[in-house]
């Protein structure tokens, strides 16, 4: 059966260069464009049209409790449909849309990708992409409650997403799954993304050259993306955001974050932020 | 079929058809045209929890191999489609909760049209310089808002979020002056909300009555927009398409095409589809994304259509 491999991370941890990474890795590790590296069975879980296509229903016109409830037979809908291993993006929490119902069935999925970053480089680049101030930020990430999208006031491309607080979202991808989930440290593809594709082209099926490896790795080095938005903008920015390809790197809050910042969101995530080595 | 229906109940008008109903839709004007048997009838009554001899089901539809349908909401109500022309109904809500008709009108509607061979589209229809043009989209990208933003320039609605399309007259037939609107497009065009859409529940979605702005007989469909927001600077605010390009619009513009697929069957809706992107130009058109810029958008968007239009 072909099945879904999610690319799953809280927001702003890496996902966007995952995604342009692996288009760059489908195509031999050719130059990526920002703003066409879609291809057609790439999209993120969260979109409204594939969800209402699959239901027969306007998920505008519905409750996020009646949304996500739905989603997992959306999901099973979806993946009948599919002609190859399908790499979607996904930032919502590992969350049970009904007691014993996985909002991502184990039995469409072959495995997932978990990505991971420090979350004080989090707050600063949240903050950055979502246009609030880092206080903002820090109190977001520290929310059960919090969710992408939400329906409230306006139309949203997008299905509400929970992402439940950035440690509950951790622990859930880390820990629940049901299928394989290689965790990936943001951290980590700055100084090794040439070693985690490797891995991952393992559990996708994607036969790969190390030429094509390194080709992947060249073709989204932060400079090349960012300069690839100064020129042409990148349709993924949020209207919020002054660009999407800010600054990259680890440790840039240093710079950022007053003491008392960074101290609350080690009280916040201390637990989660030791297991992954970040304190 | 027979309808059986109390002759004292009042008609309404829905597309053209004369719809006879014992459930109030205050969304619906009343029925004008000449004597002719009810073409829809909707009532109360039971609704079975399953369907047999399914060929599609869903957590909300289900379509058996006789073309009838299903549709149920857990806290809304259910609803049994069949032949094209009759609507079973039971609510779980008071009459005048919204929740009803804005199903109803919906999904249910949209299966209905594919019974009849009439075809949806997710499109909003604003009549501009005498030409009907639908405004086509997914959810969110904006379809409602910018309809409201023309009619704001006196321009008239013909249909919101679904468009009917009767493809062998080439003809948009009216719907009914009840927009959807999200409460900051309401705050942006400066509207009046109606009910709340989905009654005891937290979405800031309203019913807006545009009764003044209605355009209640069928126009030709003189083109397609199909409407993305404006994420990179410098594009064109109109692209013509035409070819698989313009097939390949049309088929994702289609109201509930796997229910459509199901019931009519996928040859019949490539089939429809197919003459629609031959027949009607298609357009990409790009809206500028947030409030600042759309009353002036709504505002050149006529002279733009002169231009690419015959």
């Amino acid at each position: 059966m072909t099945r879904f491999f999610w690319l799953a991370s809280y927001p702003k941890s890496g996902n966007t260069w995952m995604r342009l990474a692996l288009s760059s890795l489908r195509s031999g590790g050719g130059a990526v464009d920002i703003n066409r590296f879609r291809v057609a069975d790439e999209t993120i879980a969260a979109d409204r049209g594939a969800f209402d296509l699959a239901l027969d229903v306007e998920s505008s016109d519905l409750s996020e409790a009646e949304i996500l409830a739905a989603r997992p037979a959306a999901f099973r809908a979806m993946a009948a449909e599919l002609r190859t291993t399908a790499i979607w993006k996904v930032h919502e929490a590992y969350l049970e849309a009904a007691p014993g119902q996985p909002l991502f069935p184990p039995d469409i999925t072959l495995g997932a990708v978990y990505m991971v970053r420090d979350p004080r480089d989090v707050v600063v680049s949240l903050s950055h992409h979502a246009g609030i101030c880092i206080d903002q930020a820090i109190a977001d990430m520290a929310s059960s409650a919090h969710r992408l999208s939400g329906q409230r006031r306006r139309a949203q491309p997008q299905l509400p997403q929970p992402v439940l607080d950035w440690s509950g979202h951790v622990e859930s991808w880390l820990d629940r799954p049901a299928f394989p989930v290689i965790p990936v440290r943001y951290e980590d593809m700055l100084t090794g993304l040439s070693g985690i594709l490797t891995r991952i082209a393992a559990a996708i099926g994607l036969t790969v050259t190390a030429a094509a490896i390194e080709g992947a790795v060249a073709a989204t080095r932060f400079d090349t993306l960012r300069h690839q938005e100064a020129e042409r903008g990148f349709v993924e920015k949020s209207p919020k955001a002054a660009v999407f390809f800010r600054r990259g790197g680890a440790g840039g809050w240093r710079d950022i974050l007053t003491e008392a910042q960074a101290e609350r969101i080690c009280t916040d995530h201390g637990r989660v932020m030791t297991r992954l080595g970040y304190l | 079929m027979e309808l059986n229906v109390a002759s004292s109940v009042a008609g309404l008008c829905l597309c053209g058809l004369r719809v006879v109903s014992d459930f109030p839709l205050p969304e619906l004007p009343p029925w004008v045209g000449d004597d002719r048997p009810a073409d829809m009838v909707i009532r109360r009554g039971k609704v079975p929890s399953a369907l047999p001899d399914l060929v599609r089901q869903t957590p909300f539809a289900q379509f058996a191999a006789d073309g009838t349908a299903r549709f149920e909401i857990a806290d809304v109500g259910a609803f049994l489609i069949r032949g094209g022309c009759e609507v079973v109904l039971a609510p779980r809500l008071p009459d005048d909760a919204p929740d009803i008709g804005l199903f109803l009108l919906g999904s249910v509607f949209g299966f209905l049209c594919h019974q009849r061979g009439l075809l949806p589209l997710h499109a909003s229809c604003v009549e501009v310089d005498g030409r009907a043009i639908a405004f086509a989209g997914p959810s969110g990208v904006g379809k409602s808002t910018l309809a409201a933003a023309l009619l704001a320039q006196g321009w008239r609605l013909l249909s919101d979020d679904v468009t009917v399309v009767d493809l062998g007259r080439a003809l948009v037939l009216p719907s009914f002056p009840r927009q959807k609107l999200w409460q900051d497009s309401l705050e942006a065009l400066a509207l009046s909300p109606g009910r709340r859409l989905r009654s005891g529940m937290t979405m800031e979605k309203f019913e807006v009555w545009q009764e003044a702005g209605f355009r209640d007989h069928p126009l030709k469909l003189a083109a397609v927009c199909h409407v993305v927001e404006e994420r990179l600077s410098g594009r064109p605010p109109l692209t013509r398409h035409g070819g698989l390009a313009a097939l390949a619009l049309v088929r994702s513009a289609i109201y509930r095409r796997a229910a459509g697929e199901a019931l009519a069957g996928g040859d019949g809706i490539f089939t429809a589809a197919a003459a629609l992107a031959a027949n009607v130009p298609q357009f990409g058109l790009c809206r500028p994304m947030g409030f600042d810029r759309l009353a002036g958008f709504a505002e050149a968007l006529p002279g733009l259509l002169r231009e690419r239009l015959p």
